[in-house]
């Protein structure tokens, strides 16, 4: 039982880790490809794998982690449903109410251990003016790996090891102002990257595309491909006009 | 620019960056900068070789610790394109700008998302996962596995040879075109369209809303729709604005910048502000 809970752990481990872009990613989205490993673990393969399809179809269509959001932590949703299925005898149908509120409580640690690489980066910085490549290349792998083994493999082990009651209980110790206030930091961090970026660039005087893409975006929601067209035009427009001797070498 | 005895890189090399792009880039996304981690792990072995000068080095290192997000399997065609173009630079066969690798990055790594998303997420799983479910359901453990095992067959051929790509063509366009009078010309528009997509970007990604209510005159008003009706996205684009001035006043002090947006949003949110 110990064991088993370790060993359902330590898979949300490597799915929540996901090395392997497109050859690998895909699973950890998929409950049905997961049902077939937690099965292995927990002794019943074909029950996993017809609670997992019914997962499956919960999310069916619910494409998540699109531009870098995680909407759903299917994986979270699985790792949990399933042992707890199996070892209770649930019906595939009950079972299926559990997988959501896990599904997005796995947002909430997805979140928190971005959260922990953004530090991570503020460190790797300094490393970088050290020109410590290779340390850089290694953290970029080994930290992320730790966070998850922290946020991800723990708690599921204690998850499944003591049942989600035990759970429900732990979760409700948390004020809610304190998730809510989280998730809003969430949406500000990335101003920092932007406004990074916006820097390094340089131009002060070309701010204006600046606004001019943000506003493009807030008042007719064009699509990335719609944006790269206008703004290429935008470019070879300013080009064009600037052109003459500024440019003469 | 210098010629300082830099190495080349073997195809082994070119291989290998493939192969960490493919594995690792995506697994140092973080909040604030999402895949720059990943991409700067990914390009720093190649930079090492590349650049036997340290501060060129830290250089390098630091031009690729900044803010990148895209679908990595078609994105493998900005690696591969940025991998030849620190290539070119660091040999000293064409001067290549800081400005121009910056650019095209950011310039094309929303585009290139916009196509992998949309073939790869929305369009080549799903059509999988629909083939194979009903079978599941019956318990079949074939037909669980078979959807994800397929998907990995089509796209990473496609991956592999789309970085292939972005590298021989990076190779052979950039010396050509980064000659005299056009250099300028592709700094300015890169740094255009860089811009442009970074505040189309920032429109996606930053989110701050106020759900403050009032009661005046018997009426009930939320904040955030009195904004809205002003103009859509103030305040996420006055959150950009406020940390790029702030970052423009005190240097680079992203950690300190870091941590007051953090306590800033949880105390807000907490309090129900924003």
């Amino acid at each position: 039982m110990l064991l088993q809970a370790i060993a359902v752990g330590l898979f949300y481990w490597i799915m929540k880790w996901t090395p392997g872009y497109v050859s690998f990613m895909p699973g950890s989205y998929s409950p049905m490809f997961m049902s077939v490993f937690l099965g292995l673990i927990l002794g019943d393969v074909t029950q996993a794998v017809i609670i997992g399809a019914f997962i499956e179809a919960v999310y069916l269509g619910l494409a998540t982690d699109l531009g870098g959001v995680t909407t759903v932590d299917k994986a979270l949703a699985t790792c949990i449903t399933v042992p707890i299925a199996l070892m209770g005898g649930i019906d595939p149908e009950i079972a299926v109410t559990l997988a959501i509120p896990f599904g997005l409580l796995g947002t909430l640690t997805t979140n928190v251990v971005k959260l922990c690489i953004s530090f991570l980066c503020n460190h790797c910085d300094k490393l970088a003016e050290d020109g410590k490549a290779t340390r850089i290349s290694v953290l970029s792998v080994a930290g992320p790996a730790a966070f998850w083994f922290v946020f991800a493999a723990i708690p599921v082990m204690a998850i499944v090891y003591l049942g989600p009651d035990m759970v429900q209980s732990v979760l409700a110790l948390i004020p809610d102002p304190l998730i809510q206030g989280l998730s809003v930091a969430g949406g500000l961090l990335p101003a920092l990257g932007f406004a990074m970026i916006i820097r390094i660039i340089g131009r002060k005087n070309f701010l204006p595309f600046f606004f001019l893409g943000f506003f493009f975006v807030e008042y007719f929601g064009i699509s990335s491909i719609g944006c790269a067209i206008f703004g290429g035009i935008a470019a070879l427009v300013y080009v064009q006009l600037m052109g003459g001797e500024q440019y003469a070498s | 620019m210098q010629a300082n005895g830099s190495n080349r890189l073997t195809k082994k090399d070119v291989l290998f960056t493939w192969l960490r792009w493919h594995l690792f880039t995506h697994i140092g996304t973080s909040t604030e900068r999402l895949q720059a981690l990943g991409f700067c792990g990914t390009m720093a072995p190649a930079l090492k070789k590349l650049y036997p000068n340290k501060a060129d080095l830290a250089k390098a290192l630091k031009r690729h610790l900044i803010l990148f997000n895209t679908q990595l399997n078609w994105g493998g065609i900005i690696g591969g394109a940025v991998l030849a173009m620190e290539e070119e630079k660091a040999t000293g066969e064409a001067e290549v700008p800081d400005e121009v690798i910056t650019g095209f990055k950011t310039g094309l790594m929303g585009p290139v998302a916009g196509i992998g998303d949309t073939v790869d997420w929305l369009t080549i799983n799903p059509i999988l996962i629909s083939m194979f479910l009903y079978a599941a359901q019956g318990g079949s453990i074939w037909a669980a596995l078979a959807p994800i095992i397929l998907m990995a067959c089509i796209s990473t051929p496609i991956g592999y040879v789309l970085f292939q790509m972005g590298y021989k063509t990076g190779r052979s366009s950039i010396a050509t075109l980064l000659h005299g009078a056009m250099v300028k010309k592709i700094i300015t528009g890169t740094s255009i369209l860089g811009l442009f997509m970074m505040g189309a970007l920032s429109a996606n990604f930053v989110t701050a809303a106020c759900p403050v209510t009032f009661t005046a005159g018997g009426t009930t008003y939320v904040v955030q729709d009195l904004i809205n009706s002003l103009a859509p996205g103030v305040l996420p684009l006055l959150v950009v604005m406020g940390v790029y001035f702030y970052l423009e006043k005190v240097g680079n002090k992203y950690l300190r910048a870091l941590l007051i947006l953090l306590v800033v949003g949880i105390v807000l949110g907490a309090l129900g502000i924003l």
